[in-house]
């Protein structure tokens, strides 16, 4: 029994495979080279696009300062002590009389 | 050169932190901010409002019609027309209520006028109000 499949190819022809790797790597390297190039040019387009808005004066303006919690409790304490009197309103008589009577 | 760099960079930098910080105080006040929201209209809804009026009326026991909502002409404010019937006490209730609402409101008239004076009956009142709403937002 003749078991060709062990024996070792000893012949290589070229152009033997339909894929050319020369080709295809050419066209990755340029692909990769487009790529970076169009990174760096966006990169730069960002920066200059960036560097145009104006910065926010925000020096000296402490955020705990500027927006204090105390002050939104004291409006919302006011805000619930009119409810709670809208409550003694709804649950009291009228204080005056109806003068038609 | 340097130097002048290095100080806009500081000063930048010094921004950069300030601008941090103030995100994170409006995310510490962010349950409070939304509860002073409901205190305020927006122009573009003003049903809340509207459904608080009808709420007081019926806790009254009066009974309204709001007969104009207007956009303010001079200042962004809403200007509300309505008419409420009832008794001398739910009238009296209503005004106190209003005063009180959730909203900031300023009367600019009020009318007040007995309209049923038969023997026997409880004396029934007609109101005609123009409110300012001052807490309104126009966008």
């Amino acid at each position: 029994m003749n078991l060709n499949f062990l024996k070792k190819k000893k012949k290589f022809k070229k152009g033997g495979l339909g894929i050319k790797p020369d080709l295809y790597w050419r066209y990755i390297l340029y692909m990769t080279f487009i790529l970076i190039f169009l990174s760096c040019a966006f990169g730069l387009y960002f920066f200059i696009k960036t560097n145009e808005k104006p910065i926010i004066p925000t020096v000296g303006v402490n955020g705990q300062d500027t927006i204090k919690k105390e002050r939104f409790d004291k409006v919302l304490e006011y805000f619930s002590e009119r409810e709670k009197k809208s409550l003694q309103i709804l649950n009291s008589p009228s204080p005056i009389i109806d003068p038609s009577l | 050169m340097s130097q002048l760099a290095q100080e806009k960079w500081q000063t930048e930098a010094i921004s950069r932190e300030n601008a941090k910080s103030l995100i994170n105080s409006v995310k510490i006040i962010e349950p409070q901010k939304a509860l002073l929201e409901t205190h305020f209209v927006q122009s573009s809804n003003v049903v809340p409002f509207l459904d608080t009026i009808e709420k007081i009326t019926k806790d009254v026991g009066a009974t309204t019609e709001v007969v104009s909502v207007d956009v303010a002409k001079d200042n962004p404010a809403l200007i509300v027309e309505m008419n409420a019937s009832g008794s001398f006490e739910t009238i009296y209730k209503l005004i106190m209520l209003l005063e009180n609402s959730p909203y900031n409101l300023e009367f600019v008239s009020v009318n007040l006028k007995n309209s049923d004076t038969s023997v026997g009956k409880s004396p029934q009142w007609t109101a005609t109000f123009q409110i300012k709403l001052l807490s309104f937002i126009n966008q």
